[in-house]
């Protein structure tokens, strides 16, 4: 599975990606400035990492989206390509339209750097194909906007069309929602994919809890196998 | 000719604005009573050459929906006066 990091001018969990992925996978991950416009090597798996993009000028990830790389990650997604976007990537997601809703300052107007515990809520995506509905996995979170928002017509929409792949939760009862959410999320959500399942967003880092010593836990290792796998068993395009 | 443009985008009604409720909360806790739904929106201001009014604000109308502005979150409002440059 060729992978690409695309890096914008504040990034700073590329090279956190580029090392998850090369050691869960054994593969080798291509890093693309933003400047560029098109992938030198065509991908299967395009990652939008964390970080702070354009010093999350405007609106987070605001400028990031209007790069001249997203064109060529819009394409690869409408051939089928996966896209992964990852907190400022998920961010980015939302802004280029590729993903519904906006994420808004945390309610609690602070900076959140911490562990917390999400519920996998479906796994008929190209992401969280290795998982069980309903286990819950420990990534450890770090954000200012993670208020994941819709109108409620909308957020209805995509409740209904089962798009929520991961909601916040609590580990010891296995309860998922809004209570859980450490940011204010509308029901609790911490990461949606697109209608094809091959666009996921989240606002957890699973590339922080990839590498043991790094204490955020391994749950990381599993969800790259999971993309590792759906990729192999179904095919991305 | 030259016009200074001024950009009002403030978040849309029912949208959620922590800044703005904690801003609230502050201004009530420093005695200004009777206050409801403070928002808090960003000033982007602006010089631009164009043939006529109508064209700069409709550039500026195109910049707002091409990045200055997201509609699901936020409204704008474009103020557009001639100046001499």
């Amino acid at each position: 599975m060729k992978t690409a990091v695309v890096v914008f001018p504040g990034s700073n969990c590329d090279r956190d990606v580029q090392r998850a992925v090369c050691e869960s996978l054994k593969t080798s991950v291509d890093m693309v400035w933003h400047e560029e416009e098109r992938f030198s090597i065509q991908p299967d798996l395009v990652v939008l990492p964390g970080g702070f993009s354009y010093g999350d000028y405007l609106r987070s990830g605001a400028m990031a989206a209007r790069s001249p790389i997203i064109k060529a990650v819009i394409e690869h997604a409408e051939r089928g390509g996966l896209v992964l976007g990852i907190c400022n990537g998920f961010q980015v997601l939302t802004e280029t339209k590729m993903l519904p809703g906006a994420l808004l300052p945390n309610t609690s107007l602070t900076f959140i750097c911490r562990r917390c515990h999400v519920r996998v809520e479906q796994t008929d995506n190209k992401f969280t194909y290795g998982f069980k509905k309903g286990e819950i996995l420990q990534f450890p979170i770090a954000h200012h906007e993670g208020l994941f928002f819709l109108p409620e017509d909308e957020l209805k929409k995509l409740e209904d069309s089962g798009r929520v792949v991961f909601r916040y939760a609590d580990p010891c009862t296995g309860k998922a929602g809004a209570e859980y959410a450490p940011n204010g999320a509308l029901n609790g959500i911490a990461g949606i994919c697109s209608e094809k399942g091959n666009i996921l967003g989240l606002m957890p880092h699973p590339e922080r809890a990839t590498i043991s010593h790094l204490n955020g836990g391994t749950d990381g290792i599993r969800f790259w196998d999971s993309i590792a796998k759906a990729f192999a068993e179904r095919g991305a395009f | 000719m030259f016009f200074q443009a001024e950009v009002v985008i403030t978040p849309r009604e029912g949208v959620l604005d922590t800044q703005g409720k904690a801003v609230e909360k502050t201004l009530t806790h420093l005695g200004y009573k009777g206050l409801d739904e403070v928002r808090v929106g960003k000033i982007v201001k602006m010089k631009l050459e164009a043939e006529e009014e109508k064209e700069a604000q409709k550039t500026i109308e195109r910049m707002c929906s091409d990045l200055l502005c997201n509609d699901l979150i936020e409204t704008f409002k474009i103020s557009v006066r001639e100046i001499l440059q």
